[in-house]
């Protein structure tokens, strides 16, 4: 399995873990997140995005036939989730706060994770017809 | 790769893509004016990412890796006319979901449903086999060794 692939399918796993916690803080009545607005949306994109897509694009990048990708699966590492952290980090606070500044961290979240999934998708788009 | 799996991976990054570049216009919205009101299209963005994404991806690599019976992919009409009626159906769901058409959202999911239960038929019948041909093999081996 190639490097790039281990260090998606690790940061999913981080990602799965994350998603479950803010499942749990999300249920809890007067527990340490109590009030945080946004946390369903913050859960629901950790698991999708975080985990089911991270762990498809790391094994997707391994099981498929082999190419010349040459630094590019990383750089849809970077942009995936960099992106999504912005978001995590984004959401409640955009919620809360309503401020423009935190508008834009989101706005630059949907960027990035929007970028770095076109670009898996051109990376994996010759890969798939490959042998057929 | 065979062909269906080709064409089943490919409609689902071309969801994928639509699906994401939605999704970052539903998320841009507060950041900019022309966007907002593009909140009914959510069922749509989650439409495209769940059934769209995920689950033609994972159809497309199943025809492709799951175990073959003697090099064969038996009843591969049954996952041929599952994974168009998924795609119809998610067609029909997300056209309905933008036009604010309740019943052609139902008709969309309900087509969806009958595909992959079509394709789910062609999985156990695809197992079934190899199953017993791996059976009939196992014995054939314990035969030659005694």
């Amino acid at each position: 399995m190639p490097r790039v692939s281990r260090v998606f399918v690790r940061t999913a796993l981080a990602c799965l873990l994350a998603g479950l916690t803010v499942g749990v803080l999300a249920a809890w009545p007067g527990g340490p997140a109590a009030g945080v607005p946004g946390l369903e949306p913050v859960r629901v994109h950790l698991l999708v995005v975080g985990w089911l897509t991270g762990l498809v694009v790391g094994v997707a990048h391994w099981l498929f036939p082999r190419r010349r990708d040459g630094a590019a699966p990383w750089a849809v590492y970077g942009l995936l989730y960099v992106g999504l952290a912005l978001r995590v980090a984004g959401e409640p606070a955009w919620l809360a706060s309503g401020s423009e500044a935190w508008a834009g961290v989101l706005a630059a979240s949907a960027v990035l994770q929007a970028a770095a999934l076109v670009m898996f998708a051109a990376i994996l788009w010759p890969r798939a017809g490959a042998g057929s | 790769m065979p062909r269906l799996s080709t064409w089943l991976v490919r409609v689902s990054l071309v969801c994928l893509v639509a699906g994401a570049l939605l999704g970052a216009a539903l998320l841009s919205a507060p950041a900019t004016p022309a966007l907002r009101g593009l909140e009914r299209l959510v069922p749509a963005h989650v439409e495209l990412m769940l059934v769209g994404w995920l689950v033609q991806l994972a159809m497309g690599v199943a025809y492709w890796i799951l175990p073959r019976a003697g090099g064969d992919r038996p009843a591969s009409g049954l996952a041929g006319a599952g994974a168009a009626g998924v795609a119809v159906g998610l067609a029909a769901a997300v056209a309905g979901t933008a036009a604010a058409m309740p019943r052609l959202v139902t008709v969309g999911r309900a087509l969806e449903l009958a595909g992959a239960a079509l394709f789910g038929l062609h999985v156990v019948i695809r197992l079934g086999r190899w199953r017993r041909l791996d059976l009939a093999r196992r014995a054939s081996l314990q035969v030659t060794r005694d």
